[in-house]
């Protein structure tokens, strides 16, 4: 609990420092000038959605495997908090579309299969919670995240593979096409989001573990 | 709208939801540990 507190802490102070930085320290962009400052808030909710749902995958490959219900607890932790970040990763794209692209949505590859994300991940919370049976809930919903999981590589690659509205990778191995000063600031954000994701999901896959044992007894 | 609306509200609804999350996570968990410190307490079997 100390230590769950004590990254909770550090999470909080990236968080100041990455709003701050980002919204004060920055420079504006040659072209979308001061909106650009959406981007800080907007690329860390995708980047920690990604990571929610690999963990959910792997976690529900084991709790397949060895049936043990710890691998579920995390799979269902982060499965929840994955819904909760690409929703926000979808509503921040979706504020920042409408000043810049001139449209709250448009059919664009990368937005769709950000949304078709979402909604698997939603299926399999209602998979698990609608099931009469809390084990077969459990298994439904596991082979409904790694199916899901798939929609990942894809959403990734989309703007490589379609023409599509939303911008290509600003930094990949090797190429970076961002100004230092943002690129700074986006790194604190990024760090600040993961270090609140870790936070977050030591306490759901703690309550996770309580409910359970409330259930058992 | 200008700039900075468009920036407060993008920030605004990733602050407030994230936060009521957090809040809402913390108390469930502090809810759940008093549930079973008063199980343990009543000598109710444990695990």
């Amino acid at each position: 609990m100390r230590a769950q507190t004590l990254v909770g802490a550090a999470a909080l102070g990236l968080l100041a420092a990455g709003a701050y930085v980002g919204l004060f320290a920055s420079p504006p962009d040659a072209f979308q000038g001061e909106y650009v400052r959406i981007m800080y808030a907007h690329v860390p909710n995708a980047w920690v959605a990604y990571v929610a749902f690999a963990i959910t995958c792997v976690a529900s490959g084991l709790f397949l495997w060895k049936r043990t219900p710890g691998y579920d607890h995390v799979a269902h932790s982060a499965t929840e908090l994955g819904v909760v970040f690409t929703g926000l990763a979808l509503v921040t794209g979706s504020i920042w579309g409408r000043p810049v692209w001139g449209t709250w949505w448009a059919w664009d590859a990368r937005l769709v299969t950000t949304a078709v994300l979402f909604f698997i991940y939603v299926g399999a919370l209602l998979v698990r919670g609608l099931a009469d049976d809390p084990q077969r809930g459990a298994r439904l919903a596991a082979v409904v995240s790694i199916i899901g999981f798939l929609d990942v590589p894809v959403i990734h690659y989309s703007v490589i593979w379609f023409r599509t509205l939303h911008q290509p990778a600003s930094f990949t191995r090797g190429d970076i096409k961002m100004a230092p000063p943002m690129l700074a600031a986006l790194m604190i954000s990024l760090l600040a989001f993961s270090v609140l994701f870790v936070y977050l999901l030591a306490l759901r896959v703690h309550l996770a573990r309580l409910e359970a044992a409330g259930e058992g007894s | 709208m200008t700039p900075a609306l468009w920036i407060a509200l993008a920030y605004g609804i990733v602050g407030i939801t994230l936060a009521t999350y957090a809040l809402s996570l913390r108390r469930r968990l502090r809810d759940a540990l008093r549930a079973r410190a008063t199980s343990v307490r009543l000598g109710a079997p444990s695990r």
